[in-house]
């Protein structure tokens, strides 16, 4: 099993790296030190180097070279016979576990792997399954993944000032909760829905298309760029928490009560 | 047409990110006004930013543990903002060390689980802000 001195050499080996690299790799990195199989799985002294193959993989998706169709277990065990690679039985099965689409881009970047040897000369035996388990969770982020491969911007994550218009601004300071009265910049058509029993029906994009949902609740908070929900429960969720809602992605609102705050 | 029934807008637009994260650090902030725990403002926050990722494609949050139990969310590079274990909620950098980062990535530890965690935070570093 790798040391946690391990994860501190890769973090040091990133900052070396681009901008933009860093940005990529980063929340992978992170993410992989809270997957102890991942971390288990690997013989001490191995995780910068399947760290660099993943990277190399990551990259590569720029060329989009993943088109071949993944090959029967047979088919790929063969391919791995003479290399330097670890456990391709078990990558194999691990894989196949994984839910569509994501199972496809990890076999691709897996297949891709076994393909470049290149990729693995890097000074030692590289194990499939841990690879295999690497790329399942750079892979599932794969929209920023993309955002950032095609020269997107990588957003600040902390707000600025400027952030804040001058309502918004005043609120905070004064540390007064929203009205529709209050806040000035809010239409009489969105400030009627403050305080009242919705449906809301929005579309989210993700990964696989755009999905649509229907959540239920009292609005909270209302705005020309968000709402928020204290929701009753939506497809696939509870509804004990706030819904912030972008107003961009909202496709309609129904107010089932007259109520108004 | 159906009065309150009204069309507002259609199709998926990315809006900033760090402007709707203005209005998730806003819930963090009354949450902790009013009586949550640590484990509860991470989780209110972890829900909210899994929102605002979906909104803004190039906007991202990783949540981290650390071995004290204090909860951290990592943005772009180095941005961070921490949750302690006594409720307070700071906003910082990743460095290297304690003396250069609210996180730092120097000190891991194995924590029970087989994860590896950060160690406790460090308040005192430069860049640091105290949020609540």
């Amino acid at each position: 099993m790798i040391q946690p001195v391990e994860i501190e050499r890769a973090f040091d080996s990133l900052r070396l790296q681009p901008t933009s690299v860093q940005a990529l790799l980063q929340p992978v990195l992170i993410r992989a030190m809270q997957d102890p199989p991942l971390l288990q799985g690997l013989r001490a002294n191995t995780f910068e180097r399947h760290f660099i193959v993943l990277a190399q993989l990551i990259l590569d998706l720029r060329n989009d070279p993943f088109r071949e169709q993944f090959p029967a277990s047979g088919a790929f065990l063969h391919l791995t016979v003479g290399e330097d690679l670890e456990q391709p039985a078990e990558a194999y099965e691990y894989v196949r576990t994984l839910a569509s689409p994501l199972r496809e881009r990890v076999e691709g970047s897996l297949f891709h792997a076994i393909h470049r040897a290149a990729l693995r000369s890097t000074g030692g035996p590289i194990n499939l399954l841990s690879l295999a388990r690497f790329l399942r969770i750079a892979l599932s982020d794969l929209p920023f993944i993309a955002h950032v491969l095609s020269g997107g911007e990588v957003e600040d994550f902390l707000p600025t000032d400027k952030d804040l218009s001058p309502e918004a601004a005043w609120r905070v300071d004064q540390r007064i909760e929203p009205t529709s009265h209050q806040n000035a910049a809010l239409s009489p058509q969105l400030a009627r829905f403050l305080g009242a029993a919705v449906e809301v029906l929005t579309v989210v994009p993700t990964s696989s298309g755009s999905h649509v949902f229907l959540a239920i609740g009292t609005v909270l908070e209302i705005s020309p760029t968000h709402l928020i929900l204290q929701s009753l429960g939506s497809l696939g969720r509870a509804g004990e928490e706030p819904l912030l809602v972008s107003l961009a992605n909202v496709i309609a609102v129904h107010k089932l009560s007259g109520a108004a705050a | 047409m159906n009065p309150d029934f009204w069309i507002i807008s259609s199709g998926p637009v990315a809006l900033p990110g760090r402007a709707l994260n203005r209005e998730a650090i806003r819930r963090l902030e009354l949450a902790h006004d009013a009586g949550w725990n640590c484990d509860k403002l991470a989780e209110l926050y972890d829900d909210l930013k899994t929102q605002i990722e979906r909104l803004s494609p190039g906007w991202r949050a990783t949540r981290i543990i650390c071995s004290d139990g204090s909860h951290g969310f990592v943005g772009e590079l180095r941005p961070v903002l921490v949750i302690m274990t006594d409720r307070s909620i700071y906003t910082g950098l990743l460095g290297r060390t304690p003396a250069d980062g609210l996180l730092y990535t120097t000190g891991f530890s194995l924590s029970p689980s087989g994860a590896v965690a950060f160690p406790p935070p460090n308040p005192s570093a430069p860049g640091t802000t105290r949020v609540r």
